[in-house]
């Protein structure tokens, strides 16, 4: 039995559902820190720094580390290849329920 | 146990369907979700709500000394009140967004400076037209339905105490205006005073409190 033909084209970096969520928040905004992230996503330190590092070998996340008071401090954001990345998947998500709904 | 799982092939299938599409209509809902939350502005200092509150409570305090039928002295008492409240915001809101280590001009903060404007431009056209007719005691109502406006136009990007802050305003507006100049200054230290007091006091309670968990299995 094959899958729906839909499943088959899902991107599978962004069909994990942490990397689905950080690439979700960073879309509406221009950049959010590591923190604002972590906060708003609701994943650990470790999980958020895996995550955010396969995000960024993709090429969906951009990561810039800068000083702020004299603090480290981790910048994300997502750049164009991750926001077409993310449309497209958002596509194939609609195009799968409507093909079910359709049945 | 394959073949217990297939009494027809449409039926599995169907199952399958079933549980993509449910997959998909979960995931389409934590992207809205995540994308709604990350651009609300979760920094609104408890501080600067007590503050402002105390600000507003003094100047209609001011007002058992001060006669509110001056139009001079009613303005420069609310003119004063205002720009200390907006210096006492700024500073706290500066002191709250480092204290999380975040930046301060971030899209959700320019969004609801941006929402406030219109309200607040309003606001400060219709202060000009009560003064030059002799009407400035209906202003405190008026005050408190554009703020309540502006309140409301933010609540995209602002939490949600504030969109309930905003209906609280209207109403008590058109309370105000109901009741006459004769209760401008007690509605305003009411209004302003005890509005800005319990929202920093809900702020106090609720702050650093985590966000909302996601629905059960959604990450």
């Amino acid at each position: 039995m094959q899958p729906l033909p839909h499943v088959q084209e899902l991107d599978s970096i962004l069909h994990e559902k942490s990397r689905l969520a950080i690439v979700s928040a960073l879309a509406a905004t221009d950049a959010l820190t590591f923190r604002e992230i972590r906060d708003t996503v609701g994943l650990t330190d470790g999980n958020l720094s895996v995550h955010l590092r396969v995000l960024e070998a993709a090429g969906y996340v951009e990561v810039e580390k800068t000083f702020v008071n004299r603090k480290p401090q981790t910048r994300a954001t997502l750049s164009r290849t991750g926001r077409k990345a993310l449309a497209r998947y958002v596509d194939h998500l609609e195009a799968i329920v409507k093909e079910v709904r359709g049945r | 146990m394959l073949t217990a799982l297939r009494p027809s092939d449409g039926t599995a299938r169907s199952e399958m369907a079933s549980v993509d599409q449910q997959r998909a209509e979960q995931n389409l809902e934590l992207i809205r979700t995540l994308m709604e939350r990350s651009t609300r502005y979760e920094y609104l200092s408890a501080r600067a709500g007590l503050q402002v509150g105390g600000i507003a409570v003094a100047g209609a305090v001011s007002f058992h000394w001060l006669s509110a039928a001056d139009p001079f002295l009613f303005g420069a008492v609310w003119f004063a009140v205002f720009w200390l409240s907006v210096g006492v915001m700024v500073r706290e809101q500066v002191r709250e967004v480092r204290d999380a280590g975040v930046p301060l001009w971030t899209r959700p903060a320019r969004e609801i400076v941006r929402a406030l404007v219109p309200a607040m431009t309003l606001s400060a056209l219709l202060s000009l037209h009560a003064f030059s007719h002799g009407r400035h005691l209906e202003l405190p109502g008026v005050w408190m339905l554009c703020y309540g406006v502006g309140a409301l136009a933010t609540s995209t990007y602002a939490p949600a105490v504030v969109a309930q802050m905003g209906v609280a305003f209207m109403i008590s507006g058109a309370v105000t205006l109901c009741l006459g100049p004769a209760w401008a200054t007690t509605m305003m230290g009411v209004v302003f005073g005890g509005g800005h007091l319990l929202l920093g006091a809900g702020l106090l309670a609720t702050r650093r409190r985590p966000l909302r968990p996601l629905k059960q299995g959604a990450i």
